[in-house]
C-alpha cells in the first residue's frame, strides 16, 4: 500500500521505471570519466582507453535517449512490484553476505550451516530445530559433493581438513 | 561421406565410459533444471563449470551441452502438468499443453512433446553436423573486420529482439560491454577499472555474473512470493500413449517446427523462445478451420510444433559458437566458458584441431536426445517429484549450490561478492522487466569485439573506406541496421507501436 501511494505520487512527476536509465546515466558518466584517465592513444596505435571511452559515450547516449523518450518496459502507472513477502529478500541478501564474511574464518561446513539454517527459517517459518537440521544436511551434503566427490576443496575453518 | 566417417569417430569416442556418463548426467541435470522454474540452463551450466575442471575437455563439453538441450525437454513437463513453464522456451507449450492435462490427456501431451523434441533434436544435430564445418571453412577467410561486424551484428540484433524497449536494451548491452573492459587489457597490459583490486586483473568472472543474474536473482524473486509451487498431477505410464488421431495431427507440426526452429538458432538473442512463438502462429495459420478454433483449448498441434521448434533452435544455436567462436545465446556463452576453461578456442580451427571434441559432441547430441526420450517419459514422475520438495528447501538448495559452485571456480571470495551483486542487479532487472541476457552476452562478446576493432583499425590505417573492401562485413552491418531500424520505421508508417513477441514470456531471463 505504501509502495502504491509512493509510486503514485512519484509517477505524477517521475515514473519510477525511469530510475533505471537515470542510474545508468550517472554510472555511464562516471565510467566515461574514468576511461578518459586511460590513454586513448599510444605510440603503437589505439590506447587502452579508446574502446571504454566509446562504450561510455554509448551508454550515456542510450540512457539519455531512454530518459528523453520515457522508455520503460513496464507501464509507468504500475506501482513498484513487491511480493507479499518482500521483506525476505533483504534478509536473504544479508545472510549471503554473512556467509561470504564467515566462509574463511569458519569454513564452509559451519558458515554454510548457519546460512542455510537461517535462510530456511526466514523462508519456511519452521521450528528452529527443523531449520537447523535441514541446514546441516544441505551444508554437509554440498561439502561432501564438492570437496570429497568432485575434489574441489572448500575452506575448512576450525574444523580442519 | 567424410561426415559419416567423422561421426563414426565421434561415436567411438563417445562410447568411452566417462563420456557416456557425462552425457547421461548432463541430460538428467538438464531435465531437472528444466523442470525447476528458476535456475535455468544458464545458471546450472555456470554452477557446474568448476565441476568440469576434473573432467577431460570432451566430457566437460558433452556434460554442459547436455544440460542445455536437456533443459528444453524438462521445461515442457511443468508447462504441461502445472501450467508453470520451467523455462521461457516452454511458455507457449503451456497454452495448449495444460489444457490437454485438464482434459485428462497429460500423457499424450508429454509424449508428443518428447517425441517432437527427439525428432527436432536429431534433425537439428544433422544440420549442425552439415553446416558447422561448412561455415567454419568459410570463416577461415574471415578477418578482423568480419568478426567485428559479427560482434556488432549480434549485439544490435540481440538488443532489438530482446523484447525490451530499444534504448533500454542498447543501454544494458553497453553495460555488458563495459563490464567486459574490466581487467588487464590484453593488448597493452594496462589494468582497467580494477581500482587496485588484484582479483579484477583477470576481469569479472563470467560464472559469478551468470549465477547471480539467473540463479540468485530468481531465488530472491520466488522467495518474496507467498504462494508455493502448485501440486503435481500424477501421470500413469499407460496414459502416455497418444491416440492414432493425435499422432496423425502431430507429426507434421513436429516436422514444421524442426525446420522452422533450426535457423532461429542462428539469430542472436532469445532465438529458442522466438521460435516457439513463430511455430505456434504457423500451426494456427495452417490448421484446418475446424481445428483452428481448438488452439488455446488443447490443440495438440500447439504442443508438437513449439516443442520441436525450441529443440531445433538449440541445435542451431551451436553453429555460431562452434563455427565462428561467437555465442549468440546465453547458454552457448556458458559453453564458450567451458571451452575456455579447457584451453579450447571454438571457431573455424576447432574442428580441425580438436576433431575429437567436435565429433564426440555431435555424437553425444544424437545419443543424448534418445536418452532424454527414454528418461523423460517413463520417469516423468521422478523428475516432477523434485517439485514436491518444500519451496524453502528448494530455494536454499539452489543458494547453497550456487555459492559453492561459484567459489570453486577460482577459490575466490571476490567472485562470491560479484555473484551477490549480480543477484541484486538481476532481481532489480526483473522488477524493471528488463532482460538479463543483455548483460551476459556482451560480457562474453566484448573481448572479441575489442580485439577485432583494434585489428581492423590497424589494418585500415584509420580509413573507413577499408570496409568497402570487405563485403561480408558490410552486409552484416547493413543487416544489423535494417533489423534495428525497420520495426521503428514500420510502426511509424502504421502509426502503431510494434508489439513484442517476448513480452508475454514474462522475461524470466532463461534464454
Amino acid at each position: 500500500m505504501n509502495a502504491e501511494r509512493g509510486s503514485a505520487a512519484l509517477g505524477s512527476r517521475w515514473p519510477w521505471p525511469l530510475l533505471a536509465p537515470l542510474a545508468v546515466l550517472l554510472l555511464g558518466v562516471g565510467y566515461t570519466v574514468a576511461a578518459l584517465r586511460l590513454p586513448l592513444q599510444t605510440a603503437l596505435g589505439v590506447g587502452p582507453g579508446f574502446l571504454p571511452f566509446l562504450i561510455g559515450l554509448f551508454i550515456v547516449a542510450c540512457a539519455a535517449w531512454a530518459l528523453a523518450t520515457r522508455a520503460t518496459a513496464i507501464p509507468p502507472d504500475q506501482p513498484f512490484p513487491l511480493g507479499e513477502e518482500a521483506g525476505r529478500v533483504p534478509l536473504l541478501l544479508a545472510l549471503l553476505v554473512a556467509y561470504l564474511v564467515l566462509l574463511i574464518p569458519l569454513g564452509h561446513l559451519l558458515s554454510g550451516m548457519l546460512m542455510a539454517s537461517a535462510s530456511i527459517w526466514v523462508l519456511g517459518r519452521r521450528p528452529w530445530w527443523a531449520a537447523l537440521g535441514i541446514g546441516v544436511a544441505l551444508s554437509a551434503g554440498s561439502w561432501a559433493l564438492f570437496d570429497l566427490v568432485l575434489g574441489l576443496p572448500l575452506p575448512a575453518g576450525p574444523l580442519g581438513g | 561421406m567424410d561426415q559419416l566417417g567423422n561421426l563414426a569417430l565421434g561415436f567411438s569416442i563417445l562410447l568411452a565410459p566417462e563420456n557416456l556418463l557425462a552425457a547421461l548426467i548432463g541430460v538428467v541435470l538438464g531435465s531437472l533444471v528444466g523442470v525447476l522454474p528458476g535456475l535455468g540452463p544458464v545458471g546450472a551450466m555456470a554452477v557446474l563449470l568448476p565441476v568440469t575442471f576434473s573432467l577431460t575437455p570432451t566430457s566437460a563439453i558433452i556434460l554442459l551441452a547436455g544440460i542445455y538441450y536437456g533443459s528444453m525437454y524438462g521445461g515442457s513437463t511443468t508447462s504441461i502438468l502445472l501450467n508453470v513453464p520451467g523455462e521461457a522456451t516452454s511458455v507457449v507449450t503451456a497454452i495448449d499443453g495444460h489444457q490437454m492435462t485438464k482434459q485428462g490427456r497429460a500423457g499424450a501431451a508429454l509424449a508428443v512433446a518428447a517425441v517432437g523434441s527427439l525428432l527436432a533434436g536429431t534433425l537439428s544435430t544433422m544440420g549442425l553436423m552439415l553446416f558447422a564445418p561448412a561455415l567454419g571453412s568459410v570463416a577461415l577467410n574471415f578477418g578482423p573486420p568480419e568478426y567485428l561486424a559479427i560482434a556488432v551484428f549480434s549485439l544490435l540484433v540481440l538488443s532489438r529482439l530482446s523484447g525490451d524497449p530499444l534504448p533500454l536494451a542498447l543501454m544494458l548491452a553497453g553495460i555488458g560491454l563495459a563490464l567486459a573492459t574490466v581487467g588487464q587489457n590484453v593488448t597493452t597490459g594496462v589494468a582497467r577499472f580494477t581500482f587496485g583490486q588484484i582479483q579484477l586483473a583477470k576481469g569479472i568472472e563470467l560464472a559469478a555474473v551468470a549465477v547471480g543474474l539467473f540463479g540468485i536473482a530468481e531465488v530472491f524473486s520466488v522467495a518474496e512470493e507467498r504462494a508455493g509451487l502448485p501440486s503435481v498431477i500424477p501421470v500413469k505410464l499407460r496414459e502416455l500413449l497418444p491416440t492414432r488421431e493425435e499422432w496423425k495431427r502431430s507429426w507434421a507440426p513436429m516436422l514444421r517446427g524442426s525446420v522452422l526452429g533450426f535457423p532461429f538458432g542462428l539469430i542472436p538473442g532469445p532465438c529458442a523462445v522466438i521460435s516457439t512463438f513463430a511455430s505456434y502462429e504457423l500451426e494456427k495459420r495452417v490448421a484446418p478451420a475446424d481445428r483452428r478454433a481448438q488452439f488455446g483449448k488443447g490443440a495438440i498441434e500447439g504442443v508438437a510444433g513449439p516443442e520441436a521448434a525450441n529443440n531445433a533452435a538449440a541445435g542451431g544455436a551451436m553453429i555460431p559458437l562452434l563455427a565462428l567462436g561467437i555465442p549468440f545465446a546465453a547458454p552457448t556463452a556458458m559453453l564458450l566458458g567451458g571451452f575456455t576453461i579447457h584451453n579450447i578456442t571454438p571457431g573455424p580451427l576447432m574442428i580441425s584441431q580438436h576433431p575429437e571434441v567436435f565429433w564426440a559432441l555431435i555424437a553425444s547430441m544424437y545419443l543424448g536426445n534418445v536418452m532424454l526420450l527414454v528418461l523423460n517419459l517413463p520417469l516423468v514422475g521422478l523428475f516432477t517429484s523434485i517439485l514436491r520438495l518444500p519451496k524453502d528447501v528448494l530455494l536454499v538448495l539452489i543458494l547453497v549450490i550456487s555459492v559453492v559452485g561459484v567459489y570453486s571456480v577460482n577459490n575466490s571470495l571476490f567472485d562470491l561478492g560479484v555473484m551477490v551483486a549480480a543477484g541484486v542487479v538481476g532481481y532489480l532487472l526483473r522488477k524493471f522487466r528488463l532482460n538479463p541476457t543483455l548483460l551476459i552476452l556482451p560480457l562474453v562478446i566484448g573481448a572479441i569485439l575489442e580485439q577485432s576493432l583494434l585489428q581492423t583499425i590497424l589494418l585500415s590505417r584509420g580509413q573507413p573506406s577499408y570496409l568497402l573492401e570487405r563485403p561480408i562485413a558490410l552486409v552484416l552491418l547493413a543487416l544489423a541496421l535494417v533489423v534495428v531500424v525497420l520495426p521503428a520505421v514500420l510502426s511509424a508508417v502504421r502509426g502503431t507501436r510494434a508489439p513484442s513477441a517476448l513480452s508475454a514470456a514474462g522475461r524470466a531471463g532463461q534464454f
